[in-house]
């Protein structure tokens, strides 16, 4: 485990440096030349990571590219699941019949059918609760998690996702819908208010650990219980429940909040007799003879 | 009565240990003139000398709680700053003490450097001053590693890394700071004796030396070296006033305004302590500490030791300035040569330092999202659509 060898991303971008760095000593049309090739050097890199990627993004077909943009925007670019985590295949090659190649798993489109087992493999939770649901079993796993979700743009879902007529309004009425987005409000907005207060005290210095512990915990029972299961009772049940806890936490909210501003106010009066003294001693000062 | 009292006990006390002539001495070097041109500039060094008190004095409460080992280290700092009663308040007086220090003593150094106060007699000052420039950095980057977060690991890893690249003895050099080939628990416990018990030591030798020959020189005239300097009652004659109470009361309202102004970053921008230190895990962007900066940046353009020797050679002109720059004029306008030549020094190391700053990471100018390489230049990477901004459901995600 020695230094450089340990951290080989590290270590290259060192020997690029300094190898760049004696090319151009002092020779700033060479050194702005050197820049470039940093950047084709880079391009190269990331490129290389994923063949499935650098073959679709240049393919003249618009289904086949597009979803390669659509999954750079999504949260699962920066979680590092890439289209063979869902597709099969082998990514370590540019040949297109063995990257599609059936031996290494490859299953084209994921049937609508199980898409809900291939998501579920890394989201039990949501799976869990989504098979018996109205929309699964039930409703003949329609629809299913990427009818919701999308196929490639996932991104961390938002309150809008519940009234975007494509989601729910197609098969519901409204009334459903504002009972339950009224639902998901009471359950998770004290989540997102006790967070982000927390960030805000956390910022002031003052340590948030337990609150930030007590969100994610009310989070998680909300996940593993209310979310995807889409049957109103159930849901009340369990918010109802979460709402005798929020009442601790926002007491341990209160408590922070209280020492950020006994911090303040004792700041403050340090500053005011500081500046106070200051303002004495030159006055005396300037009493002073010869002043 | 109680004046009686007190000269019976001073007197024996005198009888004893002649106490008077050590009075007698502290009197004569208290009312001692210091000349009229004295302005708030010459404070500094009192500020900083304040800060270095300040730092033992919390450095010793952070001591009662912290464990220097890798185990440990970040845990404890956590302790302090989460469980000890004011323990909070004595680690953001540390942390941002040092910088204030630091902040000081470069401003110190700089009207020392303009006012020509290293001249002929005063070259012993400038050397010792700057064996306190050379401890009290030494203080930060040590300092720097001992909380053991992502930041102060990696800032140091880079920070030894600069040594490593010294010609001939580069690879030992780095052995010898880290203990090692990498940052370890050795690395750490070798930091905080230095930080604990060398430096301070060091410093406080060096300090001594610094104000005596202060003491015994005065600060210097604004005449060149080429006129006799003026005793005490010459200076007083000219307007001098004495060094107590008027210029002792001048210093103690810079200290009180400083710490004023430390209080006001401590209860609105209190210094954070991130995440516990990961050998495996390289964050992106790592710097260290905003005073190493400019020098970590330029040695970004240059061949290693080629940097390496240069900027070895101008640590050893600012050293032995007060031997190659021997002209006679004191004050900034009579030495326009040397006044310029300052000036584009500063403005060069701010530059780097805000190059350094910028590189590694992204901004957005005018709708056109700029990345800045490891050199801070520019380079679009496309513009930006304004993300929707969408409640959000306080998703966390699931494993
Ligand atoms: C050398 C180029 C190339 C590589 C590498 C490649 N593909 Fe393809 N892929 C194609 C082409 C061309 C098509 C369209 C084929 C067609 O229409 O039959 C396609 C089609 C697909 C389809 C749609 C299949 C369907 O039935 O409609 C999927 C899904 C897919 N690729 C996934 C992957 C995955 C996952 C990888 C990496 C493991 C990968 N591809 C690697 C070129 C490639
Ligand atoms: C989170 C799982 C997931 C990831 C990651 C993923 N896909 Fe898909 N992909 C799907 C699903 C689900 C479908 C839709 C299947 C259907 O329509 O029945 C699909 C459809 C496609 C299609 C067919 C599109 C069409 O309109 O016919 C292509 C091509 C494709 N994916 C390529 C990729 C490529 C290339 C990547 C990597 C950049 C990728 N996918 C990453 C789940 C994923
Ligand atoms: C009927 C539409 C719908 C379907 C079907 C659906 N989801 Fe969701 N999903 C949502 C909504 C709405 C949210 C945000 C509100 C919530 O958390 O309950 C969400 C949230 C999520 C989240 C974020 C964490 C969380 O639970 O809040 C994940 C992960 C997720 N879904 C995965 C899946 C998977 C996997 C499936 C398939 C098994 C699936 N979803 C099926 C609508 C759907
Ligand atoms: C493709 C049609 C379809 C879509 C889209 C859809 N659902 Fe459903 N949903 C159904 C069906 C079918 C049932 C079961 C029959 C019923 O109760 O209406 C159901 C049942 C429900 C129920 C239970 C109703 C009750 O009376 O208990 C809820 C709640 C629900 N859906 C919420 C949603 C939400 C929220 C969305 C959007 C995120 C959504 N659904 C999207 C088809 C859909
Ligand atoms: C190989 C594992 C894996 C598969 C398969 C997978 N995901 Fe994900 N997904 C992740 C990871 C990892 C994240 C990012 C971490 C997180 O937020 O949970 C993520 C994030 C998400 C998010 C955002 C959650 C949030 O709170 O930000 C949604 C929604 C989501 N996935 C839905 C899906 C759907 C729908 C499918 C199936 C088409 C799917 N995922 C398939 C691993 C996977
Ligand atoms: C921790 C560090 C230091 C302390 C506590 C300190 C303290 C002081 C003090 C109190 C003075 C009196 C005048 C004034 O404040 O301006 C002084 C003067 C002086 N200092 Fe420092 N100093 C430090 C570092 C330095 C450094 C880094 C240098 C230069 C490299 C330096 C060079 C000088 C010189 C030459 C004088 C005499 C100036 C004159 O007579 O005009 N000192 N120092």
């Amino acid at each position: 485990m020695s230094g450089p060898a340990a951290y080989p991303a590290r270590a290259s971008l060192q020997a690029r440096t300094a190898l760049q760095a004696r090319a151009a000593l002092f020779l700033l049309p060479l050194l702005i030349l050197s820049w470039n090739t940093t950047d084709s050097a880079e391009a190269q890199q990331s490129a290389a990571t994923n063949n499935c990627v650098s073959c679709h993004a240049g393919l003249d077909d618009e289904d086949m590219s597009l979803p390669v943009a659509e999954w750079q925007r999504s949260a699962h670019l920066p979680a590092d699941i890439y289209c063979q985590d869902c597709h099969g295949g082998n990514a370590a090659t540019m040949v297109e019949d063995e990257a599609h190649d059936v031996e290494m798993d490859f299953v084209g489109l994921p049937d609508p059918y199980v898409v809900h087992e291939l998501c579920g493999e890394c989201h039990q939770a949501q799976m869990t609760n989504y098979v018996p649901s109205p929309h699964g079993l039930e409703g003949d796993f329609w629809p299913n998690c990427v009818d919701c979700h999308s196929n490639h743009e996932i991104v961390q879902p938002q309150a809008s996702l519940i009234s975007i007529p494509d989601n729910c309004e197609d098969c519901h009425e409204q009334a459903i819908m504002d009972d339950y987005i009224a639902l998901t409000d009471r359950g998770l907005e004290p989540i997102v208010e006790f967070r982000q207060a927390a960030e805000e005290i956390r910022s002031a210095g003052v340590p948030v650990d337990l609150i930030l512990t007590q969100a994610t915990l009310a989070r998680d029972a909300y996940v593993e219980r209310a979310s995807h299961v889409f049957v109103l009772e159930k849901m009340v049940a369990v918010v109802d429940s979460l709402e005798q806890v929020y009442p601790s936490i926002r007491k341990e909210v209160e408590t922070a909040r209280t020492e950020v501003d006994t911090r303040r106010r004792f700041g403050w009066m340090f500053i005011g007799l500081f500046l106070v003294a200051a303002g004495v001693i030159w006055l005396y000062r300037r009493s002073l003879p010869g002043a | 009565m109680i004046r009686r009292l007190s000269n019976e006990v001073y007197n024996w006390l005198d009888d004893r240990t002649e106490i008077s002539v050590i009075i007698e001495f502290c009197h004569r070097q208290l009312t001692k003139p210091v000349p009229r041109h004295l302005n708030w500039l010459f404070s500094f060094g009192t500020v900083t000398l304040m800060f270095f008190l300040s730092q033992a004095v919390s450095g010793v409460f952070l001591m009662i709680y912290y464990e220097a080992s890798a185990d440990t280290a970040y845990e404890s700092v956590k302790y302090i700053m989460e469980q000890v009663r004011f323990g909070w308040l004595m680690r953001q007086v540390h942390t941002y003490g040092a910088n204030f220090m630091i902040a000081f003593l470069l401003l110190h150094s700089v009207r020392v450097f303009f006012y020509g106060g290293y001249k002929k007699p005063r070259e012993l000052t400038w050397l010792f001053g700057f064996g306190l420039l050379v401890v009290t950095l030494a203080f930060g980057f040590t300092g720097y590693l001992l909380p053991w977060d992502q930041l102060s690991y990696w800032g140091t890893t880079v920070g030894t890394e600069i040594a490593a690249a010294t010609p001939l003895i580069g690879e030992y050099l780095l052995i010898l700071m880290r203990g090692g080939e990498i940052i370890s628990d050795v690395t750490l416990t070798r930091f905080f004796v230095l930080h604990v018990v060398l430096l301070p030591w060091a410093f406080i030798a060096l300090v001594t030396v610094h104000l005596v020959l202060i003491r015994y020189k005065g600060i210097s005239p604004l005449e060149g070296t080429d006129v006799p300097e003026k005793t005490p009652e010459e200076l007083t004659k000219a307007g001098g006033k004495p060094f107590y109470p008027q210029h002792v009361m001048k210093e103690a309202i810079v200290v009180l305004l400083v710490l004023a102004s430390m209080i006001f970053m401590i209860i609105y921008y209190p210094l954070p302590l991130h995440e516990k230190a990961d050998p495996f895990n390289t964050p992106v962007g790592v710097k260290p500490e905003w005073y190493f900066l400019s020098s970590y940046q330029a040695l970004k353009y240059l061949p290693k030791t080629i940097g390496i020797i240069g900027s070895g050679l101008v640590v050893l002109a600012i050293l032995l300035l007060p031997f190659w720059d021997r002209t006679p004029a004191r004050t900034p306008a009579r030495r326009p040569l040397a006044t310029s030549l300052g000036i584009l020094f500063i403005v060069l190391n701010i530059a780097l330092a805000l190059l350094g700053k910028i590189s590694e990471t992204e901004m957005t100018f005018m709708g056109t999202r700029y990345h800045f390489d490891i050199y801070g230049w520019p380079h679009a990477i496309g513009t930006v659509e304004e993300p929707a901004v969408l409640p959000d459901m306080g998703g966390e995600g699931t494993e």
